[in-house]
């Protein structure tokens, strides 16, 4: 892929890489975790997958943003370094406007709302879903469908 | 869940979040495929003025530093553990190592350390940075008139512009095969050997029929020749010579020497303002009196500056973040028996430490929650351990060796945050490969 190729090729995933980042880390972060991001990719262009770019952004913006996030935290075990990156917006960041919404998303794992936002926010289908989040395309249909259903019912729950 | 309600959970879920608009910039791409500039320390523009530390001497040249608070950058970027390679054999680097493979592999145990009478106060200490004394060139002439070696100089395959690498592998008339290595980055590593294989030569393998199933070779032992080795003291005294001649000075009565009938040893640890360094100098003999090898450095000190330090109590924190260690003089690796984590704790049984292969059978349940054991750390001494930054430099930097109840300690580096830029979470975090899992593409 040449620098020209690159460019014109990422530069159409700016947006959603924006509101991607956006979601799950303070805005005045975004810019520099996106600069991060795309270097990377540069560094990569050639091992990503051809028609799945964008999921493959996320997945290492995931990446990105958790060790972001770990850094912020301060001092970190050498076991948080192990664990699957994480970077599911908060329920506080979807509290504005629906407080439904907001109040059964407290009641989800982090990888429920992880594999959710990937569906729901980035539109994301299992396929995608497999590369953002490094595992089989069943296993992400499986591990969607247990989420919508619980989030249905956390739902539910909350409007009986 | 039917496709009406599928969709409509999703058009809910979207719809509720409205995140602050970042518009990023278009030259952000482009910028990516320019190399980044890497957040090194730029010597050349603080190395008018600064003091210089010869290490002939260990004697501070210059005084002028710039002072800690105008210096806007970190003085360098840590690289990981196995950064500089090569030379890093001849210096200590067990704890760095100890923590990479606790990154790895972390097996069942969290350890909880808790300080245990440990002192509160801050401090403040020098860092130095290695930078290397004359040419690769220069240093290699000096060796092979030194140990008398003559053959061609060759670059080494691994060699690289930035750390060039060095060998000059010759064999005499009558059989000694001789070996110097330079290794022309951090502290400019050499070590030479010399080996006479006639010694230990042995009968070809059998090829008899009768024999099969015993086909290794037969090799007697030789007789070693103990009144050929250079006394203790001897030993001492050629070592301070060697080294002074190769701008080295350690007094004889530093060297730590070994000697039995298989041979002998002269060991010292370099010292600065009488504190030993993780840099060694080391010559060796064989069981009938030769030279068998010898190993240094060639390189000075410079003060980088003086920074505050945290309390060993802070540095404790810091020991399960993984990325403060650094390499600590040998010396206190003498003092102290180092044992595996592993090893010595009791919680961790044999079957959490096998795993089955393919094959065989089911695998056994494993707890994966990691066992959490209390270790007090309750003793702690200053000490100036050594970095390698990401451009394969060298560093020394102040800090505090940690001795735990088990009988062993960590080497945390005691600088403040922010004085230096540590190894990135990305380079031991799976992301380093994130391009590895296309397959699923």
């Amino acid at each position: 892929m040449t620098e020209q190729e690159f460019n014109d090729l990422f530069r159409s995933y700016l947006s959603e890489t924006s509101r991607f980042i956006a979601r799950r880390t303070k805005a005045e972060d975004v810019e520099d975790l996106a600069a991060d991001l795309f270097a990377l990719a540069w560094q990569k262009r050639d091992s990503i997958p051809k028609g799945l770019e964008l999921p493959w952004l996320y997945k290492s913006a995931r990446y990105l943003i958790s060790n972001h996030n770990r850094k912020q935290q301060g001092r970190t075990s050498i076991l948080a370094t192990l664990q699957e990156p994480q970077s599911a917006p908060s329920a506080e960041s979807i509290a504005l406007a629906d407080i439904e919404l907001a109040d059964a998303w407290k009641g989800l794992s982090t990888k429920e709302k992880e594999i959710l936002s990937l569906w729901a926010f980035e539109g994301l289908e299992p396929k995608q879903l497999a590369v953002a989040l490094e595992k089989s395309e069943n296993a992400c249909a499986i591990a969607l469908s247990r989420a919508k259903s619980k989030l249905t019912q956390l739902l539910n729950s909350e409007n009986n | 869940m039917v496709m009406n309600e599928n969709e409509e959970l999703r058009n809910r879920i979207a719809g509720s979040v409205s995140p602050e608009h970042v518009e990023l910039p278009e030259y952000l791409v482009a910028q990516a495929a320019k190399a980044k500039p890497k957040r090194v320390f730029g010597f050349n523009q603080l190395r008018l003025g600064l003091g210089s530390l010869a290490f002939g001497s260990l004697a501070l040249v210059g005084a002028f530093v710039l002072p800690s608070a105008l210096a806007p950058q970190p003085l360098f970027t840590m690289g990981m553990a196995a950064q500089g390679g090569q030379a890093m054999s001849s210096l200590e680097s067990a704890p760095a190592a100890d923590a990479k493979v606790g990154m790895i592999w972390p097996g069942y145990v969290q350890y909880n350390y808790i300080s245990d009478g440990l002192s509160s106060d801050t401090g403040r200490g020098h860092v130095y940075q290695a930078e290397l004394v004359g040419t690769a060139e220069e240093l290699i002439a000096s060796l092979m008139k030194e140990f008398k070696i003559d053959g061609e100089i060759k670059r080494d395959e691994w060699s690289t512009d930035a750390a060039p690498s060095f060998t000059v592998q010759t064999k005499s008339a009558d059989g000694i095969e001789t070996y110097l290595n330079v290794y022309w980055a951090g502290t400019g590593t050499w070590y030479f050997s010399s080996w006479d294989p006639s010694k230990w030569q042995c009968a070809p393998a059998s090829t008899d029929s009768k024999d099969e199933g015993s086909s290794e070779a037969t090799c007697e032992q030789p007789k070693p020749e103990p009144e050929k080795i250079p006394s203790k003291e001897e030993m001492a005294n050629y070592a301070a010579k060697l080294f002074a001649k190769l701008g080295t000075d350690i007094k004889a009565s530093d060297f730590m020497v070994n000697r039995d009938e298989w041979g002998g040893s002269a060991y010292a640890d370099l010292t600065l303002n009488g504190q030993s360094l993780p840099v060694s100098v080391s010559v060796g003999w064989d069981a009938w009196g030769n030279l068998a090898n010898a190993s240094g450095h060639s390189f000075k000190l410079v003060d980088r500056g003086e920074f505050k330090t945290v309390s060993a109590i802070d540095a404790v924190s810091r020991i399960k973040e993984g990325r403060w260690y650094g390499s600590a003089p040998s010396s206190f690796y003498n003092n102290t028996a180092i044992t595996s984590r592993v090893a010595v704790d009791p919680v961790v049984g044999s079957e959490t430490a096998v795993e089955p292969l393919p094959g065989q059978g089911d695998a056994p349940e494993v707890d994966p929650t990691p066992k959490v054991v209390d270790l007090k750390i309750n003793k702690s001494t200053a000490a100036m351990l050594g970095v390698w930054d990401a451009a394969g430099g060298f560093w020394l930097v102040p800090g505090h060796l940690l001795y735990n109840e088990q009988g062993w300690f960590d080497s945390i580096i005691s600088l403040e945050e922010g004085v230096i830029e540590l190894p990135k979470y990305e380079e031991v975090a799976p992301m380093i490969e994130p391009g590895a899992n296309t397959k699923n593409g």
